[in-house]
């Protein structure tokens, strides 16, 4: 029951991550979807409060009125930045001590890397019959 | 020195806001240092920002469009956030650090005048 129900999770895109011991960095296109994963994340890290975004109709408008914004949300393992950009999203997930183990499980449970090998995989299948 | 737009300060946490110019670059790589940060050159903030693009040459910081560099010692996480227009400087502490973090900034930035 519970495979079922994580195998229709859809997964948002990341675009480029960066790791370290204390510091865990997470690029993403900027959609409500994401706003939407982001909360998700938080929850499972622990009792995070949602990002502070209206609900509802307006936060289509908000979004894109979010340039150059960052918000914290924070408990006593984490501190976490949500920068707004202007095509991009950016979380950052600081830790008193190494979480990083904890932070991928949460994220990876909403979030897939951008698939760069398929895409060139699919292109060097179609060379392979444009030969033929 | 160059202008602050605004600041939002708590406990543990100061978020800076400036214009987006070279010389806040240069302000925040000394604040940063100021903050213990400079003895390592991955934490060179200038650096990490104008090395990477072909030895800084031609380069404009207002190319540079969300952007996120960030690093941090055994008192303090810090992020700077190269948006569309502003540069957002946070630094993220899990000790009250506010004073030795306001005294690191206003040594390299003070506030624009409020004009009538």
């Amino acid at each position: 029951m519970n495979k079922k129900k994580k195998d229709i999770i859809k997964k948002v895109r990341l675009r480029s991550l960066s790791k370290k011991n204390l510091r865990c960095e997470f690029v993403f296109g900027k959609s409500l979807e994401v706003v939407d994963v982001i909360d998700k994340i938080l929850s499972r890290l622990g009792d995070l409060e949602e990002l502070d975004l209206a609900n509802g109709e307006s936060r289509k408008v908000k979004i894109n009125e979010w340039v150059d914004v960052v918000c914290n949300i924070k408990n006593d393992d984490y501190s976490v930045d949500v920068f707004f950009g202007k095509s991009k999203i950016v979380l950052v997930i600081n830790s008193r001590r190494d979480k990083q183990r904890e932070i991928s499980e949460a994220v990876f449970e909403f979030v897939e890397l951008e698939d760069i090998t398929s895409k060139n995989l699919s292109k060097l299948n179609w060379m392979k019959f444009w030969r033929k | 020195m160059v202008k602050l737009r605004s600041t939002d300060k708590g406990k543990f946490r100061c978020e800076f806001n400036f214009e987006k110019s070279d010389e806040v670059i240069d302000a925040i790589t000394s604040i940063v240092g100021r903050l213990g940060m400079n003895e390592s050159p991955e934490n060179n903030l200038r650096d990490l920002i104008y090395d990477e693009r072909s030895s800084g040459l031609g380069f404009k910081i207002e190319e540079a469009v969300d952007e996120i560099y960030g690093m941090n010692n055994k008192d303090y996480f810090v992020n700077i956030f190269l948006g569309n227009e502003k540069i957002i400087l946070v630094v993220n502490s899990f000790t009250d650090k506010q004073k030795e973090i306001s005294e690191a900034v206003f040594e390299f930035a003070d506030f624009e005048e409020v004009r009538k």
